[in-house]
């Protein structure tokens, strides 16, 4: 069972920085996603999209990291927008109220268009 | 016993020596005053001569200055010893005016006073004592670093001195005194000839050279020199000519032990000659090499990751005398890098700097091709010339790769305000340093890990404590009601919770909660959860206002990451009703009394926390359904449907539902017992990661 390795890899494209995560997101590996995000903010870049499509499972401390910074990234005039959220992963979301709170996109470009034409 | 037993030995072998020496003093004694000296007599009393200096010899090796091995001391205790035979043979000629019988050349002699035979005495047995710990020493200075052959050497040449010595014994024991190279015959010529070419072999031997430093080395030189010339001239004098009268024995030994020290200490002081143009370079690269030593000996004994960033740093600085020295750390994904350790520079210093130059990247450079960089004029290279505006002195600058598994982790910076400051040999050497740096950077690394990790266990074992204090002791006594509820805690995260209010006779409210977030924080926030509750359920009646009023306190207590779901559910035992609010909480399931049929009720709202207010109340709904007699309200948290089998399958809702539709007829204790089981049975050996609750209600109306 040690799928539960978690990956970030970032991109950026412009001003926008693409997250894309990977495994296992729990209370372990929260605090590297943390700081992916963390890293983010430190150099000025708000517009964040975050690609779950490698994601295979959300804790409820995974989905605290993105709470943990909405309030600081949207002060700043930025977002964190999901997208390609897993069916499993997206019922986690769902069930938490979380798709009210988040632009949830099924695809990347579409969250990368959003952010262009704002 | 060891200690005692070998003084004793000491104690025996000095009392032997002195034993035939004072025979043979007696003898010579007996002889001055008869003045006749027959020469089978001379032939016994040399042999006792020889067992007098074996005996000597022996002693004088048990000493421990002769088992010391330090070079240095070795030097100076050759220094010391050739002083002692010069002040042997120099002082009793001062103190002892002498005159011998020059007219007779055959031994033995018949000493002109008693004067003559003392003095005779007293410098042939002092000059010899010495003469063996020379020996000894040389044999040292020889034997280091040698190899066997060096050392079946040198005991060849003793035998060969053994042999001569006793050739000499029989051919002239009783009828040569002038004892010189005229009038020497073949034998005499083969051994004393193959006797000197062992000399010069054993004379090559000077290893020991290597081991001193540049000052080291000079003040060798120097002594040898003065030693050297004083020798020669001392073997000339006539003070050897009173050890030939007293034993041609020991005249020989000693003769042949100076030969030896004159070949050895020249050939000692060419060696020295040899090795003094290139004494800083080799000074130069022990120092290096301790360096190296200092640092893998720091690798153990810093445990403290900064604390091994900053040594780093600083033995780097040490061994290159860099002026200015910093370590860059690199996150490998990102190849975001920090400099986190530096020398020479200072913190403001350190905001202007930057890297990255209009001429490509050193550090991406370094990061793609792994490998050193060595720039010797910082003005002329285009990738680092920015760094003139950023220190106007540097100009000189080394950058080496510290890698871990393939990957650059970090560069190690050093630089010089001279030009041609750095050459490839730094170069290996900071490579070298890297290397040992990066293996105690990630040892650091992991011990600091394993120490947070000790600490979070010890805090998830309070939370754990916390949070089983905090559930209820036994199920509410409702009449109508078969309750039954448990807690299954993973040993790590946690933050389940559930519980009973009476709101009054006929009704009672039912909360089942998971607090997201890990540790410590998780069961003081279910602490206040409970609080919050139990004060609002009696106050707001309907569940939906209830949780509308939690959000909003919660939201202000808590910090950003955490949050709340549940289930509030009023049952209501007069009306028949349970009415109910789902803050982002996993389904309710209903079971009906008659068909079994499993429904899911999942009324829209959102988890506790996660919004000030506005939101979470547009949001929220409440549902009310009717409660019937057998109905089995089922009440969980996601740890149960989300517990994962070794194939990392989750165990999931159908399964849930599918168990609970096989449950008809089982009082709240045994469905409880039914669901545990079959989850039990579904997840095997893997580990549990999540709290699990399930809390099962039953309705038994009579």
């Amino acid at each position: 069972m040690e799928q539960n390795q978690f990956e970030v890899i970032r991109q950026d494209q412009d001003d926008i920085s693409i997250l894309t995560i990977k495994g296992y997101l729990d209370a372990h590996t929260a605090p590297d996603f943390e700081k992916a995000i963390q890293e983010l903010l430190e150099s000025n870049r708000y517009k964040i999209v975050i690609d779950f499509s490698d994601l295979n499972y959300i804790s409820s401390a995974g989905l605290g990291v993105f709470m943990g910074f909405i309030e600081d990234v949207r002060k700043n005039g930025g977002d964190i927008k999901l997208a390609q959220l897993n069916d499993r992963v997206f019922k986690i979301f769902d069930l938490l109220g979380f798709p009210n709170l988040y632009e949830i996109y099924e695809n990347l470009g579409q969250a990368i268009e959003k952010f262009k034409s704002a | 016993m060891k200690i005692i037993t070998l003084k004793r030995t000491n104690l025996i072998l000095f009392v032997l020596s002195i034993f035939f020496l004072a025979f043979i003093f007696l003898i010579d004694l007996g002889f001055y005053y008869t003045r006749n000296y027959p020469s089978n007599i001379y032939g016994l009393r040399e042999f006792m001569i020889v067992f007098a200096l074996l005996f000597f010899s022996s002693l004088i090796y048990r000493q421990h200055y002769i088992q010391e091995k330090d070079i240095l001391f070795k030097l100076k205790s050759l220094f010391v010893a050739i002083l002692g035979v010069y002040l042997a043979t120099a002082l009793p000629k001062f103190l002892l005016p002498i005159q011998y019988y020059k007219t007779t050349t055959d031994l033995p002699v018949l000493f002109s006073s008693l004067m003559t035979l003392l003095h005779s005495t007293f410098v042939s047995i002092f000059a010899t004592l010495f003469f063996i710990a020379i020996l000894f020493i040389l044999r040292d200075l020889i034997f280091y670093k040698s190899k066997k052959g060096t050392r079946r050497l040198f005991w060849a040449g003793l035998i060969l001195l053994l042999i001569y010595v006793l050739y000499e014994q029989f051919q002239y024991g009783n009828a040569h005194a002038e004892w010189s190279f005229k009038g020497r015959d073949r034998v005499e010529w083969i051994l004393s000839g193959a006797m000197l070419i062992v000399m010069m072999l054993l004379s090559f031997r000077t290893a020991w050279v290597n081991m001193l430093n540049k000052k080291q080395k000079i003040l060798t030189f120097w002594a040898g020199v003065l030693i050297l010339p004083g020798a020669i001239a001392l073997s000339r004098s006539s003070s050897y000519q009173s050890i030939y009268y007293y034993s041609l024995t020991v005249a020989a030994f000693d003769a042949y032990v100076a030969y030896f020290v004159y070949i050895y200490v020249l050939f000692s002081l060419f060696s020295i000659l040899l090795h003094l143009p290139t004494a800083s370079i080799f000074d130069r690269k022990m120092n290096e090499i301790s360096s190296l030593h200092n640092l893998s000996r720091t690798i153990s004994s810093v445990m403290d990751y900064d604390a091994v960033l900053k040594k780093v740093t600083e033995l780097t600085t040490e061994v290159l005398s860099s002026d200015y020295c910093w370590l860059e750390m690199i996150d490998p994904s990102t190849e975001a890098r920090k400099i986190v350790s530096w020398r020479g520079i200072n913190k403001t210093n350190l905001k202007h700097y930057s890297l990255d130059g209009e001429e490509g990247n050193l550090s991406h450079w370094i990061i793609r091709n792994k490998y050193s960089v060595l720039i010797n004029d910082v003005s002329k290279d285009l990738r680092v010339k920015h760094l003139k505006f950023w220190k106007k002195d540097l100009n000189s600058l080394l950058a080496v790769p510290l890698i871990s598994k393939g990957n650059v982790i970090g560069i190690l910076y050093a630089a010089k305000r001279t030009e041609f400051g750095f050459d490839n040999e730094d170069r290996e050497l900071l490579q070298a340093f890297a290397n040992q740096a990066t293996v105690a950077i990630e040892n650091a690394n992991l011990l600091k890990e394993s120490i947070e990790r000790e600490r979070l266990a010890q805090e998830l074992r309070v939370a754990h404590e916390t949070q089983l204090k905090l559930l209820p002791k036994q199920m509410p006594a409702v009449e109508q009601l078969d309750i039954e509820g448990i807690c299954i805690t993973a040993n790590e995260v946690g933050g389940d919770y559930y519980g009973f209010i009476s709101l009054d006779d006929s009704r009672l409210g039912i909360i089942i909660g998971d607090v997201s977030g890990k540790g410590i924080s998780a069961a003081f926030y279910m602490a206040e959860l409970k609080g919050i509750i139990e004060a609002y359920a009696r106050i707001y009646q309907s569940p939906k206002e209830l949780l509308s009023q939690m959000n909003r306190v919660l939201y202000q207590n808590v910090d950003r990451q955490t949050f709340v779901s549940l289930i509030y559910a009023i049952v209501d035992l007069q009306k028949n009703r349970i009415r109910f609010s789902r803050a982002g909480h996993c389904p309710l399931l209903v079971i009906s009394p008659d068909t079994g049929e499993v429904l899911r009720f999942q009324p829209a709202g959102m988890g506790l926390a996660l919004d000030e207010g506005k939101l979470f109340d547009r949001i929220l709904d409440e549902q009310e359904l009717p409660i019937r007699d057998g109905n089995i309200f089922v009440f969980y948290t996601d740890g149960l449907t989300e517990a994962r089998n070794p194939e990392g399958d989750e165990f999931g809702e159908e399964r849930l539902t599918a168990v609970l539709s096989q449950i008809k007829g089982k009082s709240a204790s045994e469905i409880v017992d039914t669901i545990v089981h079959q989850l039990k049975s579904f997840v095997g050996e893997a580990r549990q990661h999540d709290d699990i609750s399930i809390l099962v209600v039953r309705v038994k109306k009579p």
